[in-house]
């Protein structure tokens, strides 16, 4: 663990028990987040991004949720580290919304439907720093202010369902960020927002990060997000990740196929003019596996363009390549040994 | 919210207008006239003495003429005689009425005391053999009759002093303590079958919340898991609880007719119960316009606790959300 590194996740593998057989939603993944970074945890729906997250913070349903195997080693400011897998419940649950804390993709469901917002937000500072009632309301409302809500000594009394799609996610964010957590957890927080709306959250969320020098976890599906919010970037497919770069070095030089897929398939409006004009959009053929019963092999390779015989065989081992940035992929493409 | 309470305070006439009708036909369809039983098979009486009870038992003109002469004398506040004493139906049936609507509330308070702690424990599911027999109690308490679950407390409890009513009834007021001793049974025999009831209820009700996002979301703050399942879920699953619960409080008082008899309490059931066995037709219709109005009561106040508990349930129409 380097000696800024605030977070990391080794050989973590969180499964489900479903009726279909296991799933092994997240299969072996390792990362490290620096203390101030901001890391994008980018894939398609289902391939493990929130899982990976959940398990953090050991926050799985189980049953039918078991996280398998791996550490969470987490340092705080101190210098004293834990394994959040390893420790007792209790131990995890003092960290949860103060150390660490999340926000969530649909704020309305997020929110608790019969509690006054103010009260959601007051309870964790109430909780982690032990204020008395008055004392978190008023903190409360600074948040709310500080979140840019108008005229918040009102709106403090308000419910979630008097609020909109933006201010009610503005409101997850003073919740999560009202205890100054060293870590906190975005997990597609601007999916179920309108356009407009979703770039003033993910500059609060910058502003604010920056401002009390808290790393975040962004994860998404939206590579413009990642690329105007991130530091470095883990790029997952089906439980694993297969590249982990800088932003520059993933989006000037992309080495897993997965990841040039997944460039290609943004629409650019300006190539697009300037081309053969009306070029069709390149999509990824096939679609993401189903992870019930995963065998050894590249989990890509049926829809990989440039697959190989060790693909359909092996698992590709993670190789280090040379980058602005610590950067590596698990490709045979890339791999030192074996082609 | 004014508004809305008079509306459906106004509501209340045309349906005990409705239950009026039903009533007053469905009383006299039982065989028997009240006349009949009155004389019973021994006495004799001479034809013009007939003559005479015909016209005090109102026999001697139709039916229709004497249901609105009846409701007339409703609407000024009349409810008049009964056939058996002769004493003014009203007096008799208020004094009894308190007794009655305790031991509802006593029994719906035990159904909530029993049935949503259970409830809650069963969802929780840690402990997998608490959980079956949270739902064997359930089945049981709503399969047994509540007449024979009353008999066998009787039975049970009659040697022990104090349990069991025998007649010797003492009002909330002049002993509040013996009074609920002496209610407690009586009440748990009624109120267990909607205790099994809130307990399903409220199972299924928490399963189905601790499932969400919002749980999830109050996990994460950190909060204890005390917190998380009594103020985050349980105020949401409590709602359809509520429903369920103010619905099943009409049939309480149902309950309680059977169950004062059991007991040998002197309430209005008991006094339904023997206008029914007499053919007391003013008693009975006066009770059944009693308990209708009590049951669209009931109904009135479980809308309000529902709005009071859940910010999204606005009771006045028209009134704008900021």
């Amino acid at each position: 663990m380097s000696a800024e590194s605030i977070l990391r996740v080794e050989g973590l593998r969180t499964e489900f028990h479903t009726e279909s057989g296991l799933v092994k939603a997240v299969n072996d993944i390792s990362f490290e987040l620096a203390r101030g970074e901001t890391l994008g945890l980018v894939g398609e729906s289902g391939c493990g991004k929130s899982v990976t997250n959940l398990s953090i913070l050991r926050l799985v349903q189980s049953p039918p949720g078991k996280i398998a195997g791996g550490k969470v080693l987490f340092e705080a400011l101190d210098g004293s580290r834990r394994d959040l897998l390893a420790v007792s419940e209790e131990e995890v649950r003092v960290l949860r919304g103060k150390n660490i804390s999340m926000i969530f993709q649909d704020p309305l469901t997020s929110l608790n439907p019969v509690l006054r917002v103010g009260v959601q937000i007051a309870e964790a500072i109430q909780l982690h720093h032990g204020l008395r009632k008055r004392e978190a309301r008023a903190k409360s409302i600074e948040m709310m202010r500080l979140i840019g809500m108008p005229d918040p000594e009102r709106r403090v009394d308000d419910y979630p369902h008097q609020f909109s799609g933006g201010m009610r996610q503005r409101v997850m964010i003073a919740m999560a960020l009202s205890c100054k957590p060293d870590i906190l957890i975005a997990d597609e927080p601007t999916t179920a927002l309108d356009v407009t709306i979703q770039a003033q959250i993910l500059d609060l969320i910058k502003s604010l990060s920056a401002r009390d020098a808290t790393a975040v976890i962004m994860i998404t599906h939206d590579l413009g997000v990642v690329a105007g919010m991130c530091d470095s970037i883990c790029v997952m497919y089906a439980g694993r990740i297969v590249e982990k770069a800088t932003v520059d070095d993933l989006f000037h030089d992309p080495l897993h196929p997965y990841t040039k897929g997944l460039l290609a398939s943004i629409p650019r409006v300006d190539a697009a003019a300037s081309a053969e004009g009306s070029q069709r959009l390149y999509s990824i053929p096939g679609a993401p596996p189903s992870l019930v019963g995963m065998s050894d092999c590249c989990p890509f390779h049926p829809r990989c363009e440039s697959a190989m015989g060790i693909c359909r065989s092996r698992l590709p081992p993670e190789t280090v390549h040379a980058g602005k940035g610590p950067r590596s992929v698990s490709c045979w493409l890339h791999a030192k040994e074996g082609r | 919210m004014g508004r809305y309470i008079a509306k459906r305070l106004l509501s209340l006439v045309p349906v005990l207008f409705g239950v009026s009708i039903i009533v007053f036909f469905l009383v006299r369809l039982i065989p028997g006239s009240a006349l009949q039983m009155y004389m019973g098979t021994q006495v004799e009486a001479t034809p013009q003495q007939m003559e005479e009870l015909k016209r005090i038992f109102g026999e001697d003109r139709p039916v229709t003429v004497l249901f609105v002469e009846w409701l007339g004398r409703i609407l000024q506040g009349d409810f008049g005689y009964s056939l058996r004493t002769g004493r003014a139906v009203l007096p008799d049936i208020l004094s009894r009425l308190p007794l009655s609507l305790e031991l509802t509330l006593f029994a719906l308070f035990l159904a909530l005391l029993i049935g949503i702690p259970q409830g809650i424990a069963s969802s929780l599911k840690k402990n997998p053999v608490s959980d079956v027999i949270n739902r064997i109690v359930g089945l049981l308490g709503l399969s047994l009759p509540q007449f024979w679950l009353a008999s066998l407390m009787v039975l049970a409890f009659s040697g022990t002093r104090g349990w069991i009513p025998m007649g010797n009834y003492i009002k909330f007021a002049a002993n509040p303590l013996r009074n609920l001793q002496m209610l407690f049974l009586p009440a748990l025999a009624i109120g267990i079958g909607l205790a099994a009831v809130i307990m399903r209820y409220t199972r299924n009700s928490m399963l189905e919340v601790l499932q969400m996002d919002y749980i999830r979301t109050a996990k994460a703050k950190g909060l204890k898991k005390r917190v998380v399942i009594l103020r985050h879920a349980l105020k949401n699953a409590i709602l359809p609880v509520i429903t369920v619960a103010g619905f099943n409080t009409g049939y309480l008082l149902g309950g309680a007719i059977v169950i004062e008899e059991v007991f040998a309490l002197p309430g209005m059931g008991r006094l339904a119960l023997y206008a029914i066995y007499q053919r007391d037709y003013p008693v009975i219709q006066a009770i059944v316009l009693v308990i209708a109005t009590l049951f669209v009561l009931v109904n009135l106040v479980t809308d309000l606790i529902y709005a009071l508990v859940d910010p999204r349930i606005r009771l006045d129409e028209g009134k704008k959300q900021s």
